[in-house]
């Protein structure tokens, strides 16, 4: 095989759907890190922090692939392929890790063995966490917690620690680990659906299955006390909003407060660790100096409110549309059982919780804006992140109710362009004072703004579509994509 | 018209009725302008390969899926403009029932009792009791045997006029297969109701159906009483130099070897088989309902 099919191997392994929208995020990102840096505008820090990005994105979404197609490839007798996705790991190596190694200058406090190390682990860590047993894979969180609180300020802590006596160590360990996971995931020693499954095959699963499958391997695989109790107290026909809620599942299923707190244990016990986390770090760096750490720990949760409010409204438009596509699943209840068909109650089920669950998060996203002290344009635009998302629901949830979803190229391409503005959108805000970023200031804003416009025209004129749709429909229920 | 005239209107129209439903998938046509009507009481097997459009006429039937052409009509009433009070009379099991997952048989039950007036608690219990099925286990952790089983218990316990069933018996064992098969008969018998269900086992139909209908690449090839099927079809078999001769309106037709060709005929109205019936060396030969399917499906 040759390297340029081994180069598309990768993409060989992962689902339409998802292949458009890596495509289309790494292309983009490339784009404009190929473009700036052509500019001379950004220092090597700058390339060096950007390149880090691109790669830890193009090794958890991309390289994992290869091991589902090895893990295929044995099952279906053909060592080659199964052999040749390995190689083209080799490959992807070489060519994100050892070309920008060599190309991109390395930040002043690091040499070029360390550029090329911690490029190493930025694509080591991802991989690892996609390939490892779900068990195993916590860890790598943990792992990776600790690298992303030393990326910043990694050139500067190098020096300090020496970078190169525990990173060389840590990837070795990382690499033995993935190569373990690899042969026991490719022999087939465990089923996609078990919890030590890797996330890869996890992810694909629902991916593939692209329908309540997915969701009822979750619920399957749940331990009882951490399943959701539904609250089926006020259901029936006279209490449409409900009873509507109840059969669209997840994140829409009313509960009671004791299970809404149960099931959101994890979450909070996660946040809670990340949060000491953050604080205990911060503090052994910088005891004298509160303010400094503080200001981090803000900045950070803006940072994690701002994604947590896209990743709601994607998760909730993920399941409305799986929910309209699957036609032996909950859409012939719902257009079967009486007292459901009403447009507004639908409506109004489908928005109130994915709004709901925002309004908490655009409260604690204001709360540390202003404890951040931005300047009232920043903050704009880091509320605005939630404007966005709340808009972007609003729109999905008329389309898929009005039938009108566009073709996946185009929800790829408009899901690129959403994960691009939404994280300089808190990027910038939150860092640029502290950074170095050469781009003049205006000119991102302008272009941020643009880019804010653009899309909001794009959904606005989708939400048209949709709500036509759902007008001339002769009833909401009908099934997408048929 | 008040509400009382139009209820009674609606109780004397057909349970189900479609008029010439057109539909495609990308391109391909699954159901070429299909006509079918199911009269009040009747169980009607819907028989027909894989493919052959089964599932999407009974989409199109309930109103779940909007044809390309054609309309279909439930208790009188459009189906994709269907009342409530139509709603409340009817049951549909989907093939593999994947609905409410994260709900228990209890809760499903609890939840779905609330839009039935007639919902029978005492037999959705009694079912799962005799089916072995825990109440109060997730339905995600159950079977798909099992969940079929919640599935037809709903669909039953609700009361249905009408009960729709897209082969409810594919992931059933034997005898579960045998005790719903007398339940739909039981419903139809004693209760009145109407029962289209559709199925690739010719002997469930043969049990419990009292019409069936055939379809084959998207048209309805077949539709009648099941005990007139012996009656009204058989196997029209010519000889090679009378091979010329096969009725234009034949169901099916297949050239052998030796230049001979069978084909499936039906009588006319006056109960006589075609002309070439009588050709010399031709011969009719009796059919079974198996044997009609898989001639006419071949």
């Amino acid at each position: 095989m040759n390297a340029a099919k081994l180069f598309l191997l990768p993409w060989w392994g992962a689902p339409t759907l998802t292949r458009g929208l890596i495509g289309g995020l790494l292309a983009i990102l490339m784009l404009i890190f190929i473009v700036v840096a052509a500019t001379g505008r950004l220092g090597a820090r700058e390339m060096y922090g950007a390149w880090c990005f691109i790669d830890l994105l193009a090794w958890a979404l991309l390289m994992p692939n290869a091991l589902v197609l090895a893990r295929d490839a044995r099952a279906l007798r053909l060592p080659a392929l199964e052999r040749d996705a390995v190689l083209s790991l080799i490959v992807y190596a070489v060519a994100l890790i050892v070309v920008p190694g060599l190309l991109i200058p390395p930040p002043a406090s690091l040499t070029s063995v360390q550029t090329l190390l911690s490029f190493a682990l930025f694509a080591a860590v991802p991989l690892a966490y996609m390939c490892l047993p779900g068990y195993l894979a916590a860890f790598i969180i943990v792992g990776w917690l600790i690298l992303n609180q030393l990326s910043p300020n990694l050139a500067a802590v190098a020096n300090m620690m020496n970078f190169t006596v525990w990173a060389a160590p840590m990837l070795l360990v990382l690499l033995l680990a993935i190569a373990w996971s690899w042969r026991r995931t490719v022999r087939g020693a465990i089923a996609a659906a078990s919890h030590s499954a890797p996330m890869v095959l996890k992810l694909r699963m629902s991916a593939w299955k692209g329908s309540d499958k997915a969701d009822i391997a979750q619920v399957r695989q749940r331990p009882d006390w951490l399943r959701a109790q539904p609250d089926l107290r006020r259901c029936g026909p006279e209490f449409p909003q409900q009873s509507l809620r109840v059969v669209l599942g997840g994140l829409f299923l009313p509960q009671r407060w004791t299970s809404r707190l149960r099931t959101w244990l994890w979450a909070v016990l996660w946040s809670s660790l990340f949060v000491a986390f953050m604080m205990l770090q911060a503090w052994s760096r910088h005891p004298q100096t509160g303010w400094l750490w503080r200001a981090g720990l803000f900045a950070t949760l803006a940072w994690g409110i701002g994604f947590g409010a896209s990743m709601v409204a994607l998760i909730s438009v993920l399941r409305l549309g799986r929910v309209w596509q699957n036609v032996t699943g909950e859409l012939p209840l719902l257009a079967l059982l009486p007292g459901l068909g009403a447009r507004g109650d639908l409506l109004r089920a489908m928005l109130a919780p994915p709004l709901y669950t925002q309004l908490p998060l655009l409260a604690l996203s204001l709360i540390c804006a202003l404890s951040l002290h931005l300047r009232p344009a920043a903050l704009a635009f880091v509320l605005l992140t939630q404007v966005g998302a709340i808009a972007f629901v609003v729109v999905f949830v008329l389309l898929i109710a009005g039938g009108k979803l566009p073709n996946k190229w185009l929800v790829s391409v408009l899901g690129c362009a959403g994960f691009v503005l939404v994280s300089v959108s808190l990027f910038v805000p939150t860092l640029s004072d502290a950074s170095t970023i050469r781009l003049p200031a205006g000119n991102l804003a302008d272009w941020l703004i643009a880019g804010w416009l653009a899309l909001g025209a794009i959904l606005f004129c989708l939400g048209l579509r949709g709500w036509r749709g759902l007008v001339q429909r002769p009833h909401p229920f009908l099934p997408n994509g048929t | 018209m008040n509400a009382v005239l139009k209820s009674a209107a609606n109780d004397t129209a057909w349970p189900l009725q479609a008029r010439g439903i057109v539909h495609a998938y990308e391109g391909r046509y699954v159901l070429q302008g299909v006509d079918l009507t199911l009269a009040p009481g009747s169980v009607l097997g819907l028989i027909g390969r894989n493919g052959a459009g089964k599932s999407t006429l009974i989409r199109a039937l309930l109103g779940l899926l909007q044809p390309q052409a054609g309309e279909a009509f439930v208790f009188g009433e459009p189906a994709l403009r269907m009342s409530d009070a139509s709603k409340v009379r009817i049951a549909y099991v989907p093939q593999q029932p994947d609905a409410l997952a994260w709900l228990s048989a209890a809760q499903m039950f609890d939840y779905l009792s609330r839009f039935y007036p007639k919902w029978d608690r005492a037999y959705a219990q009694r079912m799962l009791d005799r089916w072995q099925i825990v109440p109060n286990k997730v339905m995600a952790k159950l079977s798909p045997g099992e969940r079929q089983r919640v599935d037809l218990i709903r669909a039953l316990a609700s009361q249905p006029d009408l009960l729709v069933l897209d082969e409810p018996v594919a992931a059933l064992d034997p005898v579960a297969r045998r005790e719903l098969l007398r339940e739909i008969a039981l419903r139809a018998g004693e209760q009145g109701a109407t029962v289209l269900f559709s199925t690739h086992i010719v002997s469930d139909l043969e049990r419990v159906a009292s019409d069936i209908a055939f379809l084959h690449e998207g048209k309805l090839l077949l539709h009648c009483a099941t005990d007139d099927t012996k009656e009204c079809y058989a196997r029209l078999w010519l000889p090679a130099d009378q091979a010329v001769h096969v009725p234009a309106d034949a169901l099916s037709r297949r050239r052998h070897d030796d230049g001979s060709v069978s084909c499936v005929v039906a009588r006319d109205a006056g109960a006589r088989w075609p002309d070439a019936a009588n050709r010399p060396g031709a011969r009719i030969d009796a059919l079974g309902l198996e044997d009609l399917f898989v001639e006419i499906a071949e």
